[in-house]
C-alpha cells in the first residue's frame, strides 16, 4: 500500500538525481538519532536523494521542524518520530513507526556520550550510553536486516568512532560501546552481503555539531580538528554505496592518518597516547555529556 | 611474579571471581584460593558452586561463600552490594559471558539483549560499585575476561563479538584511570578454551581445529599478568595469531575470521 502510494509519488516528481543509490536504499530510509548534528546531515542528504525518511529522536520539537524543512525543500515525505533509543520497549515502538513502509536504508548515529573519569559517572549513565549505542543499535539492527534481506537489496550504516579503537581515560564506558558498534558492523558486512545488503560502520573523528561545541572547551576546538558532518554523512553513503566493499570506513583524513600512526604502536602505548590528549583537551571541563539521540 | 604472600597482601584478602561455576571462572577460584585468598563466588546456579566451594575450603583452607546470582539482573548493583558487605575485597574475576552461535538474524533479540546485559552491564555494575573500595584501599585488582573474538567482527558470533571488543577497550581506560590509584586492571583474552561451554557448543569433530587451551592455563597467566596490563592474551598460539592478524586489513581479518568461525560453527553449509 505505502508502497504504491510512493510509487505514485514519484511520478510527480521532476527527476531523481541518484536512481541506483534510490533503487537500492530507497523508497524509506531511517535515521536514528537525527536531531541535530550529524544525524541531521545525513536526513538532508538522503532527502536531497529522494529518499522518504522515518526520522528517530528523542525530542519531537526539533525532528518536526527539521521534517518541515525537508520536506519543503526536497518533496520528500517525512516521519518524525520522537522516541527513546535506551527504552526497553524500543522494538514494539519501532515495529510501530515503520509498519507497512518498504524500508532500504537505516543510519545508526543516536548516541550518548559522556566526559568524565569512570568512577565519577553515575551507574545510570554508564547503563544509560550501553542502552543507547549498544543495546538500541542491536534492536533495530535485529528487526531491519531481515526485510532487507527479503529484499536482497538494501543498506545499513553504523556510526562508529576513533575512540573506540583503544581505550582512553575519561571515555571509558563511550569508548567500550564504540569499539563494540565497530566489531558488530564487520560481522553484519560479512554475514549480509551474500542477501545484497550492505553494511558499513563509519568511524568518525571531531564533528562540528552541536555536541562537540557543547563539550569542548572553545580554545581546545580547533586542536580536535572537527569536520563538518555533511562531509561525513556524503562520505559515508558515497562509500556504502561503493558496493559494500569493504565493513568500516573512516571519514576524513584526521581519523584515516590517526589509524595508520595507531596502528605502528602497541596497544599500551595507544591508550596512553589517546588518554593523554584527551585529558588535554577535556580535563578541565569533566562531567558534561551530551545526548545526540 | 610476586609470590603467595605479597599477591595475598595486595588483592586479599576476599576475592571475587563471578562466573565461577565451571571453566575459566573455576579455574580462577582454585588458583586465587591456593594463593590464600577467600572467596566470593557468583553464579546463576548454586548447586555447583556449593560443591565446589566445599572442594576449595577441603583442599585449601580459605573462606568460599557462594552466592547465586543472575548477571544480567536489574538488581545486580544491590545484590553484589549485599554480598560482599564488610568484606575487604582486594580483587574481582569478571569472567561471566553469555553467548548465542549463530546468524545475527537468526539468534533470538532476547538472546543478543542478553548478551549486552550479561557481558558489558554487568561488569559495569561491578567495577561502578568495588573501583571507589579498591581506590579507598589503595591496592587491588579487576581482571576482565576477553576474547580472541573481540579484536574484529565475525560471522556466527556478531554480538558476543561485539561485547568482547566493549570488554577490552573498557579494560583499557579502567588501566589508564585507575593505575594512579594503585589499583591494577587488566583484560585477559583468551582463545579457544576446553571449558564444558566450548566442549557443548562446538562439534566434536572441529574442536581440534581451535587449538583449545586448559582453564588453568589460562588463568594462571591472567593471574600472573595483572600487574603488567592493560591487555593480556593467554596462549602462545593465540598471541601468534592476534600478531599475523595486525598485519591485515580490517576487510580481511573479518573475512578470515568469520570463514573459520563458519567452518567449525555453520553446520548449514551455505549462507542462507
Amino acid at each position: 500500500m505505502e508502497r504504491n502510494n510512493h510509487q505514485c509519488y514519484t511520478q510527480n516528481k521532476t527527476m531523481i538525481l541518484f536512481p541506483e543509490f534510490y533503487r537500492r536504499y530507497g523508497p524509506w530510509a531511517i535515521v536514528a538519532g537525527a536531531s541535530e548534528g550529524l544525524g541531521q546531515a545525513y536526513a538532508h542528504v538522503l532527502a536531497e536523494r529522494g529518499l522518504n525518511l522515518v526520522t528517530l529522536g528523542r525530542r519531537a520539537e526539533p525532528l518536526e521542524q527539521d521534517a518541515e524543512l525537508i520536506r519543503r525543500r526536497y518533496r520528500v515525505e517525512v516521519r518524525p518520530v520522537a522516541l527513546d533509543l535506551g527504552a526497553a520497549d524500543l522494538a514494539e515502538k519501532f515495529d510501530a513507526a515503520i509498519a507497512g513502509l518498504d524500508v532500504g536504508l537505516l543510519v545508526y548515529n543516536a548516541a550518548l556520550w559522556i566526559i568524565a573519569e569512570f568512577i565519577d559517572t553515575p551507574l545510570a549513565d554508564h547503563q544509560r550510553m550501553v542502552d543507547v549505542n549498544c543495546r538500541g543499535l542491536v534492536t533495530l539492527a535485529h528487526r531491519i536486516a531481515p526485510q532487507l534481506k527479503q529484499r536482497g537489496r538494501g543498506g545499513i550504516v553504523l556510526m562508529s568512532s576513533l575512540s573506540g579503537f583503544q581505550g582512553s581515560a575519561l571515555l571509558a564506558t563511550y569508548a567500550a560501546t564504540k569499539a563494540f558498534d565497530s566489531v558488530l558492523a564487520e560481522s553484519l558486512w560479512f554475514e549480509l552481503a551474500p542477501h545484497g545488503v550492505d553494511v558499513l560502520g563509519c568511524t568518525a573523528g571531531a564533528m562540528s555539531t552541536p555536541g562537540f561545541y557543547q563539550v569542548t572547551p572553545p580554545h581546545k576546538q580547533a586542536q580536535a580538528m572537527p569536520m563538518r558532518p555533511e562531509a561525513v554523512a556524503r562520505e559515508a553513503l558515497a562509500t556504502l554505496a561503493a558496493s559494500g566493499k569493504k565493513p568500516t570506513h573512516f571519514a576524513g583524513w584526521v581519523p584515516r592518518l590517526a589509524n595508520v600512526i595507531a596502528g605502528l604502536m602497541t596497544r599500551r602505548q595507544r591508550t596512553l597516547f589517546f588518554s593523554k590528549m584527551n585529558r588535554e583537551i577535556y580535563g578541565a571541563n569533566q562531567n558534561r555529556d551530551t545526548r545526540k539521540s | 611474579m610476586m609470590n603467595n604472600i605479597e599477591f595475598r597482601q595486595r588483592y586479599g584478602l576476599w576475592a571475587i571471581v563471578a562466573g565461577a561455576s565451571e571453566g575459566i571462572g573455576q579455574a580462577y577460584a582454585h588458583a586465587l584460593a591456593e594463593r590464600g585468598l577467600n572467596l566470593i563466588t557468583f553464579a546463576r546456579r548454586t548447586d555447583v558452586l556449593e560443591q565446589d566451594a566445599k572442594i576449595i575450603r577441603d583442599r585449601h583452607g580459605v573462606e568460599v561463600r557462594p552466592v547465586a546470582l543472575d548477571l544480567a539482573a536489574p538488581d545486580l548493583a544491590e545484590r553484589f552490594a549485599a554480598a560482599t558487605a564488610g568484606l575487604d575485597v582486594g580483587l574481582l574475576v569478571y569472567n561471566a559471558c553469555y553467548s548465542s552461535i549463530g546468524k545475527f538474524v537468526d539468534v533470538p533479540l532476547t538472546d543478543h539483549l542478553r548478551t549486552i546485559d550479561v557481558n558489558c552491564r554487568g561488569p559495569l555494575t561491578l567495577v561502578k560499585h568495588l573501583a571507589p573500595r579498591l581506590i579507598e584501599r589503595g591496592k587491588g585488582g579487576i581482571l576482565l575476561m576477553s576474547s580472541m573474538s573481540g579484536f574484529q567482527g565475525s560471522a556466527m558470533v556478531g554480538s558476543y563479538g561485539a561485547t568482547k571488543a566493549f570488554t577490552t577497550i573498557l579494560a583499557e581506560s579502567l588501566w589508564v584511570e585507575l593505575q594512579a590509584h594503585g589499583v591494577d586492571v587488566l583484560a585477559c583474552v583468551a582463545g579457544a578454551t576446553s571449558t564444558p561451554g566450548f566442549v557443548s557448543s562446538t562439534p566434536a569433530s572441529k574442536q581440534h581445529k581451535a587449538f583449545p587451551m586448559q582453564p588453568a592455563a589460562v588463568a594462571r597467566e591472567g593471574l600472573a599478568a595483572l600487574g603488567a596490563g592493560p591487555v593480556h592474551i593467554a596462549g602462545r598460539l593465540n598471541r601468534l595469531v592476534n600478531i599475523f592478524s595486525r598485519l591485515m586489513t580490517q576487510r580481511q581479518r573479518t573475512n578470515f575470521f568469520s570463514r573459520a568461525t563458519q567452518d567449525i560453527y555453520d553446520t548449514t553449509g551455505a549462507p542462507s
